[in-house]
């Protein structure tokens, strides 16, 4: 590893460095001296200089034993911020942790507790809030613990209800409401409950293949104390709740619980102290939002919450996809219909309400899953069995990806993208479910929109259509075409299953976006192919008006020399290999499939997928009414059949160990 | 009563004692003297090889090096295993010697007592003699140190626990070697020394900075250091 300075560098005046400690996102740690000898570690900021300053002159004047000094802040010639703080040399807690891989004995695990403890306490009192409690953050100097890195805590004041600008802290023992972005000092009551987890087992309640997963499963996931002592399970299940309201209120607390349990050796359930015995909560606290946001059913034997069923989950997420696909293609169709007859025939003022109309029921449709909608407040439930409403998307993830890396310090498990892998059998396996959880869902959406089309005269492809001698489209028939839906079906299934592979092929070989793309057009390609030999085969009427769908008949008909439309207008193979192609290589399928994604549905993905699709025939000719029903049925399987890993394959029970 | 044999002489030229700075690893001392001291706090010119914060003499207790390894002379209160040790001891891989405050009113060093310093010695390396001391009580060196390398032979620099110094980032080896032109280094790749290369071995002496392999430390002479 190479360092900026070398020793004997003076970048600070009055200070030698000897040597460099350690190099984190923030910056570098220096062991240096002073010229009156006095030992100091140097910490040069070189990224996200302001999050550093602001949390370290925060606690610049804390003062206690169990916290490492902040000597000053300095700036040197060039302008750069250095800390000097006092340089702490003991064993660090992960170190400790990797010398018992089976866990440490008790009373290590007691001295430990009580130093953080205290110092905690302090901090807390002291209304700051450390955020970033970490085994590489925590020393045991000459038989003292110390909390280092302050450099992420935050003053907790009750005038600062507002949800902070990001997220921070480590992905592994990050509270879940840090996601959100609202939080108190309970954020390190979770912590520690995971910190204690891993030093009584050796192992952390929640590990994962990648950040996403991980964040999952401190959303979702309920931790695995099987392997604590019983005495202590019912303390750490306490103190590892998803709402904050429920988890115990302060580390005093967790201390007196967690010792009280072990000296008793009984296994009661933890019974929070009341209000008069608990530290008083400021109002930012009680502003606290139900993370979990559902309602679960209570398991008296364990005393922890457990989850919907797989088949109630699968249902509702069905149900609401399904819907939100209709509705959101019935808008899409009323604002085309309404912009095509504002340009034609009709008068504007009559086709506005169609705009409008159709623009309000896709807006209907992207909002709720687009916009952070705040929560209500202090024990809302979701009146349904729903895994949580939460509104963590990507942006945010990648914010706490970020977070992660720059907290993260060596350590034996520290959080590269591939932590442990999954046996084949178990990959096998999923993705056999996955593939006849794809059937059904194709089999449920394709019958379903052909209902409802038909109920509401809306054109999809499988319907028969009047045309008059010349070609003018008349009308719908209200007869079902079973070669045209069994041919719309086999094609969105082969389409399913060739998307399928790509994307766990791309978490198993941790492909970047570019090369899913290519593999995916790669199939796309064959998949076109496949449809056209079938399209032969049926003789499927499936022709590009003259006048187009929506008055677009494709700016380009022709691929290089080779036609994409035949005599009658049907797609040649060019065609449907184009189409194909271009649809699976231009969306983030493996995004919209990927098994660490934290909402199983997300009707924005559909959106994407059809606007990507009408793009594509706005350009090369295809007939357009196949084409964005094709995106929307096949976007909403691929996300309905993929099965995330807080889903494991029915019949493997509730947590794949 | 066991009889060492006679010390040897330094053998590196000019250093009797090399401060070892390795990056990103910690701070190591390596004596190439034939006895080190260890002790409390005094004035310098008093002062033992290594000065631990603690109601120890001044020079508490002696390790000379033997031919067959190292034997510690007790010139304080001190114990192995419980058993008080009066006289010369050979030392072997994982004793730990309990150095107690020769004030004291009462016998110190059992289980309990916080006060009395506890030095592990170990010989991390089947095929080397040179051994390496670590502080396991909860006391501080008046200077920050992990510990003490006693070069008999070698000192070995690597990512194994063999290795007298154990440094997990490197995938290399280095081999330090004490002759009379001066401290001998043997890497396994290009060694760069005060920023020159120098091929794969080279000879270094206080006060040299050597990279290699990713791996970078600095040497420095105790004595001059003091100075």
């Amino acid at each position: 590893m190479k360092f900026t300075y070398a020793p004997e560098s003076r970048p600070l005046d009055g200070f030698t460095i000897k040597r460099a400690v350690h190099r984190g996102h923030f910056g570098e740690v220096y062991f240096a001296v002073s010229d009156a000898g006095k030992e100091v570690a140097l910490k040069l900021l070189r990224q996200d200089v302001d999050v550093e300053l602001r949390g370290v002159t925060q606690c610049l004047n804390l003062k206690h034993p169990h916290l490492v000094t902040i000597f000053d802040i300095r700036q040197d010639d060039d302008g750069d911020h250095w800390i000097v703080m006092e340089y702490v040399s003991g064993q660090r807690l992960d170190q400790m942790i990797a010398e018992y891989p089976r866990g440490m004995p008790m009373e290590k695990v007691l001295a430990w507790l009580n130093g953080l403890t205290e110092g905690l306490t302090y901090m807390h009192r002291s209304g700051v809030v450390h955020r970033d409690l970490k085994p590489a953050n925590l020393f045991w100097d000459h038989g003292h613990v110390k909390i280092g890195d302050v450099g992420l805590s935050k003053i907790i004041s009750p005038s600062k209800k507002s949800a902070q600008t990001q997220s921070v802290g480590t992905v592994y023992y990050m509270a879940p409401e840090v996601a959100h972005g609202k939080y108190g000092r309970t954020v390190d009551v979770y912590s520690l409950g995971v910190m204690l987890v891993e030093m009584l087992t050796g192992e952390l309640p929640f590990e994962g293949e990648t950040v996403a997963e991980i964040l999952f499963k401190h959303l979702t996931g309920e931790p695995d104390l099987s392997r604590c002592p019983t005495p202590v399970r019912s303390v750490l299940a306490r103190a590892l709740e998803k709402d904050p309201d429920k988890r115990i209120a302060s580390v005093d607390e967790l201390r007196s619980a967690f010792e009280r349990a072990v000296k008793t050796g009984t296994s009661e359930p933890y019974v929070a102290s009341t209000s008069a015995q608990a530290p008083p909560e400021n109002s930012f606290e009680k502003g606290f939002q139900n993370v979990a946001g559902r309602s679960r059913s209570h398991d008296k034997s364990t005393g922890l919450d457990a989850g919907p069923s797989e088949f109630a989950y699968v249902f509702k997420a069905l149900r609401d996809g399904f819907l939100a696909i209709v509705i959101g293609l019935f808008g899409a169709i009323l604002f085309l219909v309404g912009l095509r007859s504002s340009l034609s025939f009709m008068p504007l003022w009559l086709a506005t309400p169609f705009i409008v109309g159709g623009l309000y029921l896709v807006w209907r449709q992207i909002r709720p899953h687009y916009f952070y909608a705040p929560p209500k407040r202090h024990g809302h439930r979701s009146p349904t069995p729903l895994p949580p409403k939460t509104n963590f998307q990507v942006d945010e993830l990648e914010v706490v990806e970020e977070a992660s890396q720059r907290t993260a310090a060596p350590r034996a498990k520290s959080i590269p993208p591939i932590v442990v892998s999954r046996p084949l059998s178990y990959q096998v396996q999923r993705m056999a479910w996955e593939m006849i959880i794809s059937v059904i869902c194709t089999v449920l959406l394709t019958g379903g929109l052909t209902v409802v089309s038909s109920q509401f005269g809306v054109e999809v492809p499988f319907h028969g259509t009047i045309h008059t001698a010349h070609g003018e489209l008349v009308g719908l028939s209200r007869e079902w075409d079973f070669g045209m839906v069994g041919f719309f079906g086999a094609v969105t299934i082969l389409s399913v299953w060739g998307l399928l592979l790509p994307i766990r092929l791309g978490e198993w070989r941790d492909w970047d976006g570019g090369t899913c793309r290519l593999i995916s057009g790669i199939i796309g390609i064959a998949v076109g192919t496949v449809a056209y030999l079938l399209d032969l085969w049926l003789l499927i009427p499936l022709n590009l008006p003259e006048e187009g769908h929506f008055g677009m008949v494709g700016i380009f008909d022709h691929l290089g020399r080779q036609p994409l439309l035949g005599v009658v207008r049907e797609p040649t193979w060019f065609g449907y290999a184009l189409f194909f192609f271009m649809l699976f290589a231009l969306v983030r399928w493996w995004k919209q499939g990927t098994a660490f994604r934290l909402k199983r549905f997300r009707t924005w993905a559909v959106f994407t997928t059809v606007f990507a699709s009408f793009i594509i025939t706005v350009f090369w000719a295809f007939p357009m009414n196949w084409a964005l029903t094709w995106a929307a049925v096949i976007s909403s399987v691929v996300q309905l059949s993929s099965l995330s890993y807080g889903q494991p394959p029915p019949g493997t029970g509730k947590k794949k160990k | 009563m066991w009889k060492h044999a006679a010390p040897s002489s330094p053998r590196v030229k000019g250093a009797e004692i090399l401060r070892l700075w390795i990056d990103g690893v910690g701070v190591y001392v390596m004596s190439f003297k034939p006895t080190f001291t260890i002790g409390g706090p005094s004035e310098k010119n008093h002062a033992a090889d290594w000065s631990i914060w603690s109601t120890l003499s001044q020079i508490h207790v002696e390790i000379t090096r033997s031919d067959e390894g190292f034997v510690v002379h007790p010139a304080g209160p001190m114990n192995i295993s419980g058993s008080t040790v009066a006289s010369a001891l050979p030392l072997r891989h994982g004793t730990i010697l309990t150095l107690t405050d020769a004030n004291a009113s009462r016998p110190t060093g059992g289980a309990g007592d916080d006060s009395a310093v506890r030095l592990q010695f170990t010989q991390p390396h089947p095929l080397s003699l040179t051994g390496v001391l670590r502080l396991v009580s909860a006391h501080r060196s008046v200077q920050t140190l992990d510990a003490v390398v006693l070069v008999h032979d070698c000192c070995l620099l690597g990512p194994r626990k063999s290795h007298h110094i154990v440094c997990g980032d490197v995938s290399g080896e280095v081999r330090m070697t004490p002759g009379d032109a001066g401290l001998s280094c043997r890497t396994e790749s290009l060694m760069y020394v005060n920023d020159e290369p120098r091929g794969m071995n080279a000879i270094v002496h206080g006060a040299s900075t050597v990279e290699v392999d990713g791996l970078r430390f600095r040497l420095e002479d105790v004595k001059e250091e003091q100075s």
